[in-house]
């Protein structure tokens, strides 16, 4: 007994000193009725009654809900272009545009991208991704050309992301 | 033992409300959720007659059931979020002649309490929840446990169509009861959460239990007496892992249910409740399957053994479910087997099992129609399920059950 109490003890430490996801409450188990049923009457979880609703609807995180955009191709967009510097980003209308970046490793040439997506469903063509580059040359930028092998890398990435996303919640 | 569990709840709070980087606040949400199912059920079962009263029942019957919930919710500046659910419910009422659960004599149309609890979360910390809920074991982190078609197959409504002796045992996340506890469940590590859960002992709900009288067998604190043979210090402990591989889906839990025994100071005494759990999931295209093992000391229904009796064996069970869901329609099968000692003063030890096949169509989200069939089978050589006594009749006992109904929810 006291074992484990020690180790509820250590737990709690253990998780400050590491970089770990917060597990939401809609990914713990719930053992009643109306957690069987799929959806709910008027698309959002309860009838709000006091606040303001910013959860998407039910069914959102597949759909896109709130989005204007499939919800899982959103998130996994934005997390495979987060090494560059975001400059605009348009949830509704399903675009990322990023800011110019240097790599340091090779600091004669700069990338952005651009990333739509194109509806509310998660396809493997639902994302479309622009690379553009630009070499330094007598101290101006000029552009180069990007292999378009680029472009289906980042998209593969992308997709690659949304369905881990997707799979973290199915099996939930 | 208090001490250190004091102390364990005090760091954990301490980190909880410690400094935590700034976030933006979200003034708290108040939301109200519902349910309602209607069911028509047709059930075919042995004993469906009074013994040696002249009263016989039929084998149709509608029955309604609702579930209310309040869910607050709110996020602080520092991060911290934070919130309570009360849920309300109709579906474990009873009337005074039931003898198969442990509720008091109440309006078969009663509303009372199911989950109640507050929690606490950060993300570097996790979450501290406290209440009336289930623990970790309980249902909070298990895998494997597919009921998401029908009625929920052999964790749905068949129960509640089922007179008397034929309701089988069964021990699935959630039977192990809301008593009410305090649980910590930390962030996820590589896919990897983890969690405990601690109750001192099986009383859910306020007050003490036995207000107003003197110190009985039924007061929450109940540690030693005449008579029961209660859990007490009742603790679960479980580990979770989540992911993916190739489009597959994977949820696997691991862990361990233990408890300590209420003395019986003018009977035999218990064992301690000790039961590991595992169960894992799959998922891909549509396709749910999996499954979980139980297996240790305890009788049915989390019940403690007591010692020197004829039969102490050990209690096992498994679980095991598949469903496939295409557009609207979920189509699903669940089965279990639970092998206890049943009636300790028996040798033979007791098996109960069953079977489901059903299916879920969603009308509209939140509105859906299910259809099912059960079937549930009880047996213990020597032991006479009509009369609860040792015999040599009825010692098998079974029940068939169809369901077809609707439900909402919001």
């Amino acid at each position: 007994m006291r074992k484990l109490f020690a180790l509820g003890l250590i737990l709690p430490l253990l998780a400050a000193c590491s970089q770990g996801r917060q597990v939401q409450n809609d990914e713990y188990g719930d053992d009643s009725k109306r957690s069987r049923v799929q959806g709910r009457l008027g698309g959002s979880d309860g009838i709000l009654v006091f606040g303001t609703d910013r959860s998407q609807p039910a069914g959102g995180s597949q759909e896109g809900g709130a989005l204007g955009v499939n919800a899982y191709l959103w998130r996994a967009s934005l997390d495979t272009l987060s090494f560059l510097p975001l400059s605009s980003a348009d949830p509704f209308g399903g675009v990322i545009i990023t800011d110019w970046y240097s790599p340091p490793a090779t600091p004669g040439e700069r990338f952005r991208a651009t990333a739509y997506v194109l509806g509310r469903q998660l396809r493997s063509d639902g994302v479309r991704v622009s690379i553009f580059r630009q070499e330094q040359r007598n101290g101006a930028w000029v552009d180069a050309p990007v292999a378009q092998s680029t472009n289906v890398d980042m998209e593969n990435q992308i997709l690659a992301r949304a369905r881990e996303l997707r799979s973290q919640t199915a099996s939930r | 033992m208090r001490k250190i569990l004091l102390a364990t709840t005090a760091v954990a709070a301490a980190a909880v409300f410690g400094p935590a980087p700034v976030a933006a606040q979200e003034a708290p949400t108040v939301r109200v959720g519902g349910y309602f199912r209607f069911n028509y059920s047709f059930t075919d079962q042995d004993l469906s007659s009074g013994v040696n009263n002249g009263v016989s029942t039929g084998k149709s019957d509608f029955a309604s059931d609702t579930e209310v919930h309040v869910i607050v919710a709110g996020k602080a500046a520092n991060g911290l979020t934070y919130g309570a659910t009360v849920e309300l419910q109709v579906d474990m009422s009873n009337n005074s002649n039931s003898a198969s659960d442990n509720l008091a004599a109440q309006s078969k149309t009663g509303v009372d309490t199911d989950e109640m609890y507050m929690w606490v979360a950060t993300p570097q910390l996790g979450q501290l929840r406290m209440g009336d809920e289930d623990g970790v074991l309980g249902g909070l982190m298990n895998s494997g446990h597919i009921t998401n078609f029908g009625t929920g197959g052999m964790d749905g409504d068949w129960f509640d169509s089922v007179i008397g002796a034929p309701r089988a045992t069964t021990m699935h996340p959630g039977d192990i009861g809301d008593n009410t506890k305090i649980i910590y469940m930390s962030p996820q590590f590589f896919g990897f959460d983890f969690g405990g859960s601690f109750a001192f002992n099986t009383g859910e709900g306020e007050d003490v239990g036995c207000a107003g009288t003197l110190p009985n067998a039924s007061c929450d604190r109940f540690t030693s007496g005449p008579g029961a043979l209660r859990r007490r210090n009742e603790y679960q402990v479980a580990a979770r892992y989540r992911g993916s591989f190739s489009g597959v889906g994977m949820s696997i839990t691991g862990g361990y249910i233990g408890s300590e025994v209420a003395k019986n100071t003018t009977g035999l005494s218990g064992d301690n409740i000790s039961v590991g759990v595992v169960g894992a999931q799959f998922t891909a295209y549509g396709l749910l399957v999996g499954g979980w093992y139980n297996w240790g000391s305890s009788n049915g229904g989390w019940n403690p053994l007591a010692k020197g009796q004829v039969d102490g064996r050990d209690m096992t069970s498994w679980f095991a479910g598949a469903s496939y869901t295409f557009s609207g329609l979920t189509i699903g099968a669940n089965t279990y087997d639970l092998r206890t000692a049943g009636s300790q003063s028996v040798a033979a030890g007791r098996v109960d099992r069953g079977w489901s096949v059903g299916a879920s169509y969603a009308l509209a989200p939140g509105l859906a129609l299910v259809a099912e069939y059960n079937q549930v089978r009880r047996k213990e050589n020597g032991f006479n399920f009509a009369t609860g006594a040792a015999g040599t009749d009825n010692n098998a006992v079974d029940a068939n059950i169809v369901i077809v109904g609707t439900r909402i929810a919001f």
